[in-house]
């Protein structure tokens, strides 16, 4: 499909002018004008911008369709039926859908920006009486999708050129009369950019990863400060799409915070007062903890299809009620969660640390508060590979699943480590240290997952039978599941011990003792 | 993409316009669709408007240009026309030039099939290689048939021929056209029943002068007599043919 060619005009077009100055044999045709409603849609991590890619929903009257454009301007078209939020398969089963699943579940849709225009159109017709263009005039607005009022702001006219297939060279021709004569500039395909800018949405602009910029000379309170307070955001980013449970990703993001701040508050220590410590670290402990059944319920709703295949074929439509089960233990755990984040204690939290983020540091409270963050860091990320060389070598002569378990922990302690402190050590020495951890992390993750889905489908089919939702294939088809499970950890067990050996090589030592060992730390 | 062809031995049973008629429907209808006159008189590029002349004809039957360069869109969205070409008198030489003469065809419309829903072949009258190519090409021949005996034997001949070639199983759906109620000879056979080998679709399209009209409207008879009894016939026809093929109408 050829893609349209696009103009902003400062005044609005006259047909009359465009056919004297294209001469004698051609007619411009006006047909019916109308309203024309763009809604710009990506994930609300920009997955769609991350590639490249823009969506737009395109309504006229009561017509709506996708279109989907990658950068090197191709198009796809489908007819756009759902509402927002929209999720994989709500999109018509296509080649949209194809291009978009992969990279978008499980997140969903969302409309990010908009663009409402009034439309007059025209035909280009030729000396035969054949069309061979199409125009459209838009005079529109850019129009926020949150926020009361609805920001709306003016946008230049447009005039859209359709060239039919074939005839291109008329296109060709009235751009560059447009040009002339009629100070029209070409712009670029999609407006969603445009329209984002002046409704001050920035694309890409959230990202779960963590990205503060630090100065080693930074005091230590100052710098976890702003580590916090970027945690925080993150956190808070997240609050309004799990309370509506758009997606679950929104959740996952909001515990991975939590998560990170608490590891933050334990790692770099002794540089706020001690008591305010503990009291965060409780409160977020209990964030965690409150958020955990409906992440558990999600991961197992995300995981059914993987179950499903595992299973032998004759056991597979058992799973059907364990689904049910699943579906409404996630409404009862989602309203409540919902109901939690609205709540006074989790608002509490909230506006009580921000208040603490924000204060002035007191240098004093701490013994380590005014230590140049650079001194700081190393310190902690050396301290903590020590300590995973010393319980992952205890763990590969000896690998107990509680053991790989409190390994695993060491080792999230000191990716989050070096990810907060990235910005102080230069990208190229860090990032092969921080890959090759997470090779590490990636087989006693799975190990421990697997630890936890087994007991949790063991869980799930005790209170099944209890409440008497549990046919006896569907036991013996989660029982099946639990048989797998368990062996599919015995062999991620298995394959510990090489990717340790890796992490515990003496070029990777050497490495981290570079880059990280305090000069006057005596330990090797 | 489905593919499907207006086809007869004989000529001017109707071909060409239901070919028209129904590739303007299952546009309007949603689908992405194609139009290929490949009759050198060029009937159906002129009622779409569209000039009979293809740059390198012989080069794009050869399958050394891509058929896409040719295509041609339509005043009508979603329709595109692969219009005429003169030099189309001669396409059975050409074919007969390619690597697998008699599968030609099928080789040419093979990259269009991602771009398009239904392609829909306006076939030149007559049994050759062209003919051949298409029988190959196709999910379903559409055959106009009027309720004559002439034209019936003529079904009767395509159908022996297909058994002939080991083609049998091609879809053959034949449908009465040009029908005149007025002629007792034409109520006689409507009332008949058709070669057993082939499921007639049940719609008839009448003799009507709303048809002939589109060579002076250049367009669709749904486009310009959307109320007539031919648009009608048409529409009914085109809701049986997409039925069959399972695509939307």
């Amino acid at each position: 499909m050829p893609g349209p060619d696009i103009h902003e005009i400062p005044a609005p077009f006259e047909p009359a002018a465009l056919i004297d100055a294209l001469g004698p044999g051609w007619a411009l045709v006006e047909e019916p004008a109308g309203r024309r409603r763009y809604e710009f849609a990506d994930s609300f991590d920009w997955r769609l911008h991350a590639r490249g890619l823009r969506l737009a929903r395109v309504a006229e009257g009561a017509k709506r369709h996708w279109e989907l454009c990658s950068r090197d301007g191709a198009v796809i078209a489908a007819p756009a039926l759902a509402e927002f939020p929209i999720g994989v398969d709500d999109l018509p089963p296509g080649a949209l859908r194809d291009a978009l699943a992969d990279l978008l579940a499980p997140r969903v849709l969302l409309a990010r920006a908009g663009l409402e225009a009034r439309v007059r159109r025209w035909r280009l017709v030729d000396g035969d009486g054949k069309t061979v263009l199409r125009l459209a005039e838009e005079d529109g607005h850019a129009v926020a999708t949150e926020g009361t009022p609805r920001l709306r702001v003016p946008l230049p006219r447009r005039l859209i050129l359709e060239p039919l297939k074939g005839y291109d060279d008329s296109a060709d021709a009235v751009a560059a009369q447009l040009e002339r004569r009629f100070a029209a500039r070409a712009v670029p395909r999609c407006e969603c950019e445009a329209v984002c800018r002046v409704l001050g949405v920035a694309p890409g602009g959230y990202s779960s990863k963590i990205r503060v910029r630090l100065t080693p000379e930074l005091p230590g309170a100052e710098a976890a400060r702003r580590i916090h307070r970027q945690l925080l955001e993150t956190l808070e980013a997240n609050v309004a799409g799990t309370r509506a449970g758009l997606d679950p990703e929104f959740l996952h993001d909001l515990r991975v915070s939590v998560r990170r701040t608490r590891s933050a508050l334990t790692q770099i220590r002794d540089v706020f007062p001690e008591a305010r410590v503990r009291q965060f670290r409780e409160a977020f402990g209990w964030l965690g903890e409150v958020t955990g059944p409906t992440r558990d319920l999600d991961v197992f709703l995300l995981q059914l299809p993987e179950y499903h295949d595992e299973l032998p074929v004759d056991l597979q439509g058992d799973l059907e009620p364990f689904r049910g089960f699943l579906l409404d233990e996630h409404r009862r755990e989602q309203a409540q969660l919902a109901r939690r984040l609205a709540a006074p204690r989790f608002r509490g939290l909230m506006t009580e640390w921000r208040d603490f983020l924000d204060a002035e540091p007191d240098l004093e409270a701490a013994p380590d508060a005014a230590l140049p963050v650079g001194e700081l860091a190393g310190r902690r990320i050396w301290r903590a590979f020590r300590r995973v060389i010393r319980d992952g070598r205890a763990a590969v002569e000896a690998p107990a699943p509680e053991v790989l378990h409190e390994l695993r922990k060491d080792c999230k302690k000191l990716r989050y480590l070096q990810e907060f402190f990235a910005s102080l050590y230069p990208a190229e020495r860090l990032d092969p240290l921080i890959k090759a951890l997470k090779v590490l992390l990636d087989v006693l993750g799975e190990h421990q997952d697997l630890a936890v889905q087994a007991q949790h489908l063991e869980g799930f089919a005790e209170r099944m039978a209890a409440e008497g939702r549990a046919p006896a294939r569907t036991l013996l088809a989660l029982g099946a599941l639990v048989g797998s499970l368990r062996a599919r950890q015995a062999a991620s067990r298995a394959a510990f011990a090489a990717r340790f050996d890796a992490l515990d090589s003496e070029e990777n030592r050497g490495a981290y003792r570079a880059l990280f060992k305090p000069a006057a730390d005596p330990a090797a | 993409m489905k593919v499907v062809a207006l086809y007869s031995i004989k000529g001017g049973v109707g071909k060409t316009a239901t070919a028209v008629n129904l590739a303007y429907l299952s546009a309007a209808a949603g689908q992405r669709t194609l139009l290929w006159d490949l009759d050198p008189q060029g009937a159906a590029s002129f009622y779409l408007r569209v000039r009979t002349a293809v740059a390198k004809p012989k080069k794009l039957l050869r399958g050394k240009r891509p058929l896409d360069d040719a295509v041609k869109g339509s005043d009508f969205e979603r329709l595109d026309i692969l219009p005429a070409d003169p030099a189309y008198r001669r396409m059975d030489l050409l074919l007969d030039e390619a690597k697998k003469p008699k599968a030609q065809l099928g080789q040419l419309i093979a990259p269009v099939r991602e771009g398009y829903d239904l392609l829909i072949l306006d076939c030149p009258p007559s049994l050759t290689l062209v003919s051949e190519n298409v029988f190959r090409a196709v999910d379903a021949l559409l055959v106009p048939v009027i309720p004559t005996p002439l034209s019936l034997r003529t079904l009767t001949q395509l159908l022996d021929f297909l058994a002939a070639e080991g083609l049998g199983d091609v879809a053959v759906w034949p449908f009465y056209a040009l029908a005149d109620r007025r002629k007792r000879l034409h109520q006689g056979i409507l009332a008949a029943a058709p070669d057993p080998r082939a499921t007639m679709l049940a719609t008839v399209i009448p003799y009507r002068s709303e048809v002939e009209q589109m060579g002076v409207h250049r367009a669709p008879v749904a486009a310009y007599a959307p109320a007539s009894q031919a648009a009608e016939a048409y529409a009914a026809l085109w809701r049986e043919a997409a039925g069959r093929l399972g695509v939307a109408s």
